[in-house]
Parts: structure tokens; C-alpha cells; sequence
């Protein structure tokens, strides 16, 4: 299995001033981040809103530079190379946002999005046409500007940019984040029909399981900026161990702490975990093996 | 578009008509006239001011008087001024040609330095540069045109490195029009330089606002995140959507072109529009003043036009019906 795309630790915090801007508060996205993505495994990245999925997706593209760490591609190190030097990175490594509404310049029509996206790429034996019949959209659309299009139209123009030049890894951020259930639906078809046609890895980021299930072969939940368990589909599915993940899989059933207020110390987890022990309070666990690559961080498997 | 265009100007017919109503009727009722100061003179007789306002058309009802006013203006014909005893056009032509050429220069020369300014602070947002220009921009914003001319107008006056008042120094009878055109680009240059500080501030605030917006859309990010060039992001992307706002405001601006004016030509003693109605309104000269306000009416939809226009030539998504 080849490495694409592997971080090291990575931190990002934001600076959170209150609006007179006299005191300032620590706000930690992602904290101690370590994974690798390799060729031809997808993984998908789960977790609720706001923890810290979308700047992992866009720290592990250099669109927000980490704190600490850092993030190798194919082996070499790229954490702080200038955005000019970035290019061939960005060309093998696509990111698809979440909003195909915003993510679209209103003032281009698709072909000029194409095109543009093609200037970056030195060798382009494509036309437009081509790329275009890649996700499902005839050739007439070329003309045609974002707001004459459906929501399900522009995620496909959005992911045909992003097919441009071949890359070998796509950072899906929610791709069907914002539409309904019937275009979500063909679009992760047409997903899955370019992964196998184009040979992609995906790196996919949702708050759906069903979807990371059917999608990924590893998952990575995530929880307040960490990663809280880590494996394989199976070993997932069928053996979720950290508390959160099973809240996860079943938010009914799983009894879960209601606490509001949220601890700075201790396991992330902490104010919401019926599992909590003394020692929970006090430090921190660590992502550790529990068997066959199925990492948790939890006290309750050591 | 050619129908929007047809469509707009024949708009302007009922709207001058209206407005010209309105304004007619206004300036009438108010009280006192022209002739008032002439009837306390002991030395025009009763007689005079009657042969006058005959003259003048005054004798007649009101509404009569504006149908006579309205049948004239259809022919270009405004009237003759009371105060001037000339034709309202020939007066007014001399004027509007001195406020448009001034209007244009110190619009031109504001957008010129306030775009590029604003995207320079837009792109290092928070930086020393952007707090500098911001300061700058809050200056022009907080002090009055009429406080930024008197200091301006005795600036000059103690150095004078400019010349002051009126269009035209004394020239040799067969002085070379480029000689002309130089001294009155000098002339120009005081009440121009004024207008142009007092509009940038703002222009500046927009500006670097709208950019800023749109710098932070997810299509920006996207196009960072396809490793084009910041040139392009910059130029291409951001700043041709953080100008469509702009062009409305353009249009506005042309539109208050000969008010906006007013305090600056007064107090730099430039003979524009501003300078005569604000005349005309005092000593109650009817006709020029209502020759005066159908000019401002047309400059302002002409002016909403051009921005309606050049903002369909730039957003594809706004279609003219």
C-alpha cells in the first residue's frame, strides 16, 4: 500500500476575541492529529458539527497552514513550501466543499471553471466535453452560469473541477452536505463510479455513518479536534468501543451524560461520558492500539 | 437592452414632468417673489413691475404659467432669468460645463486611488497597512467638505502655489488653447483636489468591504485550493464581484453630481451649478431654478442608467427587462 498523504501531529488553534477584543480565547480545532491516507484506501472522517472535520480537510491541503506538525506527501515534507511551490501537490490533491452554492465563482461560466482548472495542469490532452461527460452533464452546460444550474448540477461541475489533471486523492468535505436525499444519492453514485474509473482515493468527510460505512474501508471519528477511534469498517461497525462513537451509532438508545458545561482538562469526552472513572478527570488518553490496527483512546481498554 | 434603454428614458419623461409639477408649484406658493425687493425701491414705478411680470409671463393663473413653461421646455426653451437677463440655457450651459468638468475629474481621480487602495487593504486585512488607510478613510469620512475646503482654500491662499477662484486667469488675447486648457486644469485643480479627499473615505470603506466579503467566500478558498496564482484570486476572482455593488454607486454618484458639489464651489469661489441655484433659490428666479432641477432630475436617471448598464455588462446573473 502506497502513502499518499500522512500528518504528524498536527495542531491548529484559533484565536477567538471577544468583540471589544480585550480578552482572547483559545479555541483548538484539531489537536494532536496523526494519520496517513494510503493509496486506494478511502477513509472517512465522522463526527458531529463542530468537531473540527473541515479543518482537518482543509489543513491536510495546506489551505490552513497546522501550528505544529507535519504533513508529508508521498514521503516528502510540505508543511511550510510557499503556495507557489505547492502546485503539483495541489493539482494530485482535489478538495470538493461542502457548498456547491458558494463554491462556485457566480461569474464564470462552467466551461471557464474547467478551463481555468486546467491552466494549473501542464500536460492536458482533455477537452471540456470530456470532463463534463466524466460526471453525467452534457456539453450544452459548457455556457451556462452557477445560478442557472440545481444544487446537484453545480456538486457536479464542482467535482468535474476537481477531476482535472488527474488527481490521485480527492478531499471530499460533506459533498452532499446540502442537497436532498435523491441527489445525494446520485452523486455519491457518480462518486463511486469515478473512483473506480479514475483509480481515487477518497478522504471523506461527513456526519452520515451509513454513507462512511458503504463508502470508506477506515474510519476516523472524531471529537472536539480529536481523534477519539480509529479502524477499519468491520472493526467499527461491529466493535465500536469509545463511548462516543457508540452514542454515534445509536444517539437513542445509548445513555449518555447531559452536562452542558465542558471540562479544559481530562479527556475530551469527559463532560458527556457515563464511563468516566477518577483518572479520566486528570489526563488525558492517548490513541492506542487495541487490536489489529483498531485504535481507541480510552481509558476503559487499558 | 435596447428595449431596457428605450424603456428607461421614456420613464424619464413622466418622472421630469412630475417633478417639474412638484417644484413649480412649490417655489410659487412660497412667499414673496422676485419683484418683492423691486417694490420697495421708490425709484421703479408700480407701472415697471407689472410691464415685467407681463413680460415674464406672471400675470397669468399658476397652472397656466407651468403649461406655458412645460409647452417652452419641450422647444429647449427655459426662460429667461430674472436676475441675469439672459436665456436660463445659455446661462446654464456656461455653469454645467464648469461642474461637469469638475465632477468627472474628481470622480475619476477618487475611484482611481480608492479601488486599488481598498483591495491593497482588503488582501493584508489587519495589517499595519490596512489600519493606516483605514484611518486615512475615517478622516475623510468624519470631516465636512466645507471644513476640508476652507482649510484647503487657505492653504493655497498662503502659498499660493495654485491659482484661487473663478476658471480663467487674464490671458494675451492670442493665447494657445493648450495654454487655456492648462490654466483652467489649475483653476480645476483646488475645488477637484477638495471633492476627492471627501469622496474617497467612503468609497475606500465600501470597497475594501465588499472585497473583503467576497475575499472570504468558499469559491476563493476553492480557487486557493486549486493552487492558482494569488494574481488571478486577487484580480479575477475577487475583485471583479467586490466591484458590482459598486456600479449602483457609481450611478448614485453621478446622479448627485451638481448638489454634492455645492459647499465646495461656493467655498472655492468655482462658477458650477451649485453656486447659481443656490442664487436662484434666494432671489426666488423661477425660471432658472426650474431649468436647473430638470438638469439635476435628467443627470440623475441618465446616472442610475450607466450604473444599471455597466452592472448587466459585468454580473451575468442580472438580466435587463
Amino acid at each position: 500500500m502506497e502513502e499518499i498523504l500522512r500528518c504528524e501531529k498536527i495542531s491548529k488553534n484559533f484565536m477567538i476575541k471577544d468583540p471589544l477584543g480585550i480578552s482572547k480565547r483559545k479555541l483548538t480545532a484539531i489537536n494532536n492529529i496523526s494519520l496517513s491516507i494510503n493509496q486506494g484506501v478511502n477513509t472517512g472522517i465522522v463526527g458531529e458539527s463542530g468537531s473540527g472535520k473541515t479543518t482537518l480537510a482543509k489543513t491536510l491541503t495546506l489551505l490552513v497552514r497546522p501550528d505544529s506538525g507535519l504533513i508529508y506527501y508521498r514521503g516528502n515534507e510540505i508543511t511550510k513550501l510557499p503556495d507557489r511551490k505547492l502546485r503539483f501537490f495541489r493539482n494530485r490533491v482535489r478538495i470538493i466543499f461542502q457548498n456547491p452554492y458558494k463554491s462556485l465563482n457566480p461569474r464564470s461560466t462552467v466551461e471557464r471553471v474547467i478551463k481555468e482548472a486546467m491552466l494549473t495542469e501542464t500536460k492536458t490532452s482533455e477537452t471540456v466535453d470530456d470532463i463534463l461527460s466524466h460526471v453525467g452533464l452534457p456539453p450544452e452546460y459548457k455556457d451556462k452560469y452557477p445560478h442557472q444550474l440545481s444544487g446537484g448540477e453545480r456538486q457536479r461541475v464542482a467535482i468535474a473541477r476537481a477531476l482535472v489533471g488527474n488527481p490521485e486523492c480527492i478531499i471530499a468535505d460533506e459533498p452532499t452536505g446540502s442537497l436532498d436525499a435523491m441527489t445525494e444519492i446520485y452523486i455519491l453514485t457518480l462518486l463511486d463510479e469515478l473512483k473506480k474509473r479514475f483509480g481515487l482515493t477518497y478522504v471523506f468527510i461527513s456526519h452520515n455513518l451509513k454513507i462512511i460505512a458503504e463508502f470508506c474501508e477506515r474510519i476516523m471519528v472524531m471529537y472536539r479536534g480529536h481523534i477519539v477511534e480509529q479502524g477499519s469498517v468491520e472493526q467499527i461497525l461491529k466493535n465500536p468501543l469509545h463511548p462516543y462513537t457508540r452514542l454515534l451509532w445509536n444517539p437513542e438508545s445509548e445513555k449518555f451524560v447531559r452536562q452542558q458545561q465542558k471540562y479544559n482538562y481530562g479527556c475530551p469526552f469527559l463532560h458527556r461520558c457515563i464511563f468516566r472513572m477518577e483518572k479520566c478527570f486528570h489526563q488525558s488518553p492517548e490513541l492506542k492500539d487495541k487490536e489489529n490496527g483498531h485504535l481507541v483512546s480510552c481509558f476503559l481498554y487499558e | 437592452m435596447k428595449t431596457f434603454i428605450l424603456k428607461r428614458l421614456l420613464q424619464l419623461i413622466p418622472m421630469l414632468i412630475g417633478m417639474s409639477f412638484i417644484s413649480f408649484m412649490i417655489i410659487q406658493s412660497s412667499p414673496g417673489d422676485y419683484f418683492a425687493q423691486m417694490k420697495m425701491n421708490p425709484e421703479i414705478s408700480p407701472e415697471t413691475i407689472e410691464m415685467m411680470k407681463i413680460n415674464f409671463g406672471l400675470d397669468k393663473p399658476v397652472l397656466v404659467q407651468y403649461l406655458l413653461w412645460l409647452k417652452n421646455m419641450c422647444r429647449m426653451d427655459f426662460g429667461i432669468s430674472f436676475a441675469y437677463h439672459i436665456p436660463v440655457t445659455t446661462l446654464i450651459k456656461f455653469r454645467l460645463k464648469n461642474t461637469l468638468c469638475l465632477a468627472i475629474f474628481s470622480l475619476f481621480l477618487s475611484w482611481v486611488i480608492a479601488v486599488p487602495l481598498a483591495v491593497l487593504a482588503g488582501y493584508k486585512e489587519g495589517t499595519n497597512i490596512d489600519r493606516m488607510l483605514s484611518i486615512f478613510a475615517y478622516l475623510s469620512i468624519s470631516l465636512p467638505s466645507f471644513f476640508v475646503a476652507l482649510l484647503f482654500v487657505y492653504f493655497i491662499s498662503k502659498t499660493g502655489v495654485l491659482p484661487l477662484g473663478g476658471t480663467r486667469s487674464i490671458f494675451d488675447v492670442n493665447a494657445s488653447a493648450f495654454l487655456i486648457f492648462k490654466d483652467y486644469m489649475k483653476h480645476l485643480l483646488v475645488p477637484g483636489l477638495v471633492l476627492c479627499f471627501v469622496n474617497i473615505g467612503w468609497l475606500f470603506r465600501l470597497m475594501k468591504n465588499n472585497f473583503v466579503e467576497v475575499f472570504n467566500t468558499p469559491y476563493i478558498l476553492a480557487a486557493w485550493a486549486r493552487g492558482l496564482p494569488a494574481s488571478s484570486i486577487i484580480f479575477k476572482h475577487t475583485l471583479r464581484n467586490a466591484l458590482n455593488p459598486m456600479f449602483t454607486i457609481l450611478g448614485m454618484e453621478i446622479g448627485s453630481i451638481l448638489n454634492g458639489a455645492a459647499l465646495t464651489e461656493i467655498i472655492c469661489g468655482w462658477p458650477g451649478m451649485g453656486s447659481l441655484i443656490l442664487e436662484a433659490v434666494l432671489s426666488h428666479d423661477l425660471y432658472l431654478v426650474m431649468g436647473a432641477l430638470v438638469i439635476s432630475g435628467f443627470l440623475l436617471i441618465i446616472g442610475n442608467l450607466i450604473g444599471d448598464i455597466l452592472l448587466t455588462i459585468f454580473d451575468p446573473r442580472i438580466r435587463l427587462t
